[in-house]
Order: C-alpha cells, then structure tokens, then sequence
C-alpha cells in the first residue's frame, strides 16, 4: 500500500468534512419548524454515515461469497474488516439518529420500520463478531462466518427500501423518480459530508486491512518459532 | 431418485428417534402450553380482551419452542459422532439438509397440531374460522421459515464452542423479517381487519424470505457441515 495514498485520503475526509460543517451551520439557513428546524442539520451526517454502514456490509455480503468461492483468507480478512467499520458507522448513525428523534419529535425512540430493520442490522452484524469470537479453528471460522454474513446481509436490502414499501414511514424519500428533495446548498453540504465519509471509510478499511495482514503474518512467524522450538 | 432415497433415509432415522423416546415433543409441548399460563398471568391484569394480543403469544411461544427442537436435532448427532459418520457416508451435504430441514418441519408442525387448538381455546373469543384457512397458510409458511434457516443456524452453532448457547444469538435476529409479517398477518386473522390486500403483503414478504433462506441453506450447508 501506497503512503501517498493514505495522506490523500485522510486530506480529502478532513478538508470535505471541515468544509461541509462549514456549508451546514454557516451557508445554510435553518429551516422552519415543520421541517424540525435546527436539529434538521443533523440530516446531513446522517445520511452519509447511513449509505456508508450500508455500502460496508454489502462489502461484507461480497467478500464472504468470494471467501467461499475462493478460499483465500484474505477475502475473510476484507470481510470482516468491514462489518467492524460498519458496525462502527452504524452506532455512530444511531446516536445520530436518537439525537434528532429526541429534538424533532421529542421521543428517543420510535417504532418506525427504518429504525427497526436498521436495529436487527446491527444485532445481526454484532451476532457475526460473537459467532466469529466463539470458534478458534482459523478456516472453520472463517467458513462460518462468510455464511452467517451472508444470511444477515439479505436484511439489509429489507432496511434500505423499508421507506419505500411500507407507508406511513417517518424517514422521507430524498432521491424519487419525481426528483431530488433538496435545494442547491444542501445538496452541495451533503455531497461534502457524502465525500469525506466515502473517504474515511475507504482509508480506514486499507489500515485495518493492513494491521489485519499484519497479524496473521504475525501467527504464521509465531507457529513457525513454536514449530523450531519443539 | 437416489438422493430421495438418502434423505428418507436420514428422515426416517429422527422420526424413529423421536418416536421411540419422544424427550423433544414432550419438552416442546410442556414448554409451550407454559408460556401460554405465564402470557395469561403477564398480560390479563390490564388487557380483558386477549385476543387482541393473540398473535403475539402464538409467535413468541412457537418460536422459542423451536429453538428447543432445532437444537436437539444435532445434539444427539454430535454427542455419538453420529455426525462423523453421516458425513463418511456417500451423501450430498444438500441431501442431508433437505432431510433434517423436513424433519424440523414435521416435528415442529406436529406440536402446532395440538399447540395451536389448545391456543385457541384458552384465548380467541373471536370467531377466526371463515379465515381458517389463510391461518393455516400462515403457520406454513412461518413454520418454512423457522426451520429453513433454524437447521442451517443450528448446525452453525453446534460446531462452535457455545454450541445450543449461540443458536438464539444467531436465529433471532435472522427471523425478524419473517416473524413480523407473521404477528401481523395472524393479527389481521384474529381480529378481523378490514383489508385483503394489507394480509397479501405480509403473505408475500413471509414467501419471500422463507424461499431466500431455505435456498441460502440449501446452497451454503455444504459450508458449515463437516470439517
């Protein structure tokens, strides 16, 4: 891996974020009272992060297929890499998500289909990590858990078209055939905070990869001094 | 033809199993008609009608019943390495799915036989009858589901070090999607909602996941069984 990439990664997430906050609590205006007024600028990491936990465990659907067509540790290794960093994205977006309930609606906690199937999301991918914790065996565990991320992952379609196929859904549809429900300025702060994040991710999945194959190359280096040592 | 033959086989050896010492079937319906008398007593000081809580009694008591019977179904395996020797056998690990998937169906869809009446009898003031039908497409349908995924599941946890300890982690949060269109749609049946095509979606979404997970099985068993 290349340094040079990881500097302009971590550039671009703290210049798009910096410049996005920027654009949110400065360039745009609050909005009125029905559209839940300040605390509607909460929206603009909101989304992201929620695209973004998305995006990471479809990642973990793809590498658990690749793991059991291939073989190859490595793909296991992407897996799971990115379940943590989505499952991490994930709580982030329910803080969030709590946060904005409790000042828009002024309830924590909703019984709302998107906060639902987002909730069994997450109890799915922390059900993966349990699993993946309760077998030593390095190939058995892999398998299992390629399998298990597998079946959880059908959920996350289920939670992202949840606003869509049942009505009387708190969560609005932003992009429809119709068109887009945004004006100009937000659709550029949400496009900085959608880059920024895109780039966090990306950066943070290539170092956790490289600690992660760090490790197992730590395993094999121990196995083979155990091996000299008997 | 031969795989048929195979699965019947492995089929046959549970039925005669559970027959001759009938411990699952015996623990499931103590287990069941149990949770119904604790429902009674949690939920009848505030609510006089309990029909209108019906549904989920009938969901939640079936499915933690299951887990009962989705986690002896491979105990006894592993615990003779009966296991061991399946697998040393010349038999698809597809077919060896198919059977214990078709084994759970019919254990579990025999409890209902008798869970289910006594359910009605204890709770359902309402006539539900004219819809008798769409109840029993209903218990099919949740009843493909919970062991479509439940034998994958099973098998999954009885190969780690919690063993029966991990399946529930595993299976519950996995049945959710099937379990919520279940609670509603037999909520729609007992107490009579005005709309056909409200009962049709949660039909759909229930098909839906349960040919998803009892393909997943079919196809990833192969993955999880065996070393």
């Amino acid at each position: 891996m290349k340094k040079g990439v990881v500097w302009v990664l971590g550039a671009i997430s703290v210049v798009a974020l910096a410049v996005s906050l920027y654009w949110i609590f400065v360039v745009l205006p609050i909005v009125s009272r029905e559209q839940t007024g300040f605390s509607q600028k909460i929206f603009y990491f909101h989304m992201p992060a929620a695209i973004i936990s998305f995006v990471a465990f479809m990642v973990t659907f793809i590498a658990s297929i690749l793991f059991l067509a291939k073989k190859d540790f490595k793909y296991d290794i992407l897996a799971y890499s990115s379940a943590e960093i989505g499952l991490v994205f994930g709580v982030v977006l329910m803080i969030f998500g709590i946060t904005w309930d409790k000042l828009a609606w002024g309830v924590w906690w909703t019984w709302d289909p998107r906060l639902v199937t987002y909730l069994i999301l997450l109890f799915l991918f922390g059900a993966y990590f349990f699993l993946r914790s309760m077998v030593s065996e390095r190939m058995k565990q892999a398998r299992f858990a390629a399998v298990f991320g597998i079946i959880a992952a059908l959920d996350v379609p289920v939670s992202f078209f949840s606003t869509r196929l049942i009505k009387n859904v708190l969560h609005p549809v932003i992009f429809s055939r119709e068109g887009f429900g945004l004006d100009m300025n937000m659709t550029i702060a949400l496009l900085l905070a959608f880059a920024g994040m895109t780039a966090l991710y990306v950066l943070m999945l290539m170092l956790k990869l490289k600690v992660e194959h760090m490790m197992e190359d730590v395993h094999v280096l121990k196995d083979m001094i155990e091996s000299r040592r008997d | 033809m031969t795989a048929i033959r195979q699965g019947w086989a492995i089929l046959r050896k549970d039925l005669l199993l559970e027959m001759r010492s009938k411990e699952v079937f015996t623990s499931q319906f103590l287990f069941v008609v149990m949770a119904m008398v604790i429902f009674y007593f949690a939920f009848s000081p505030n609510i006089k009608n309990l029909t209108t809580v019906g549904a989920g009694m009938l969901w939640v008591a079936i499915t933690f019943t299951s887990l009962l019977g989705l986690n002896r179904s491979f105990v006894h395996e592993k615990d003779e390495e009966c296991l061991d020797g399946l697998l040393l056998c010349p038999v698809d690990r597809a077919t060896i799915f198919a059977a214990k998937f078709i084994g759970n169906f019919f254990f579990l869809t025999t409890l209902e036989v008798i869970a289910v009446p006594i359910f009605a009898f204890f709770f359902l003031t309402g006539t539900f009858l004219p819809n008798l039908g769409w109840f029993l497409l209903i218990l099919l349908l949740g009843n493909v589901g919970i062991c479509g995924v439940g034998t994958l599941l099973a098998t999954i946890s009885m190969n780690t070090r919690a063993r029966d300890l991990l399946l529930p982690v595993l299976f519950l949060p996995v049945m959710v999607p099937v379990i919520i269109p279940m609670v509603l749609a037999t909520n729609y049946i007992f107490t009579q909602g005005e709309s056909m095509s409200e009962l049709s979606v949660w039909l759909y979404t229930m098909a839906i996941f349960d040919i998803m997970y009892v393909v997943a099985g079919y196809v990833l068993y192969d993955f999880v069984i065996g070393d």
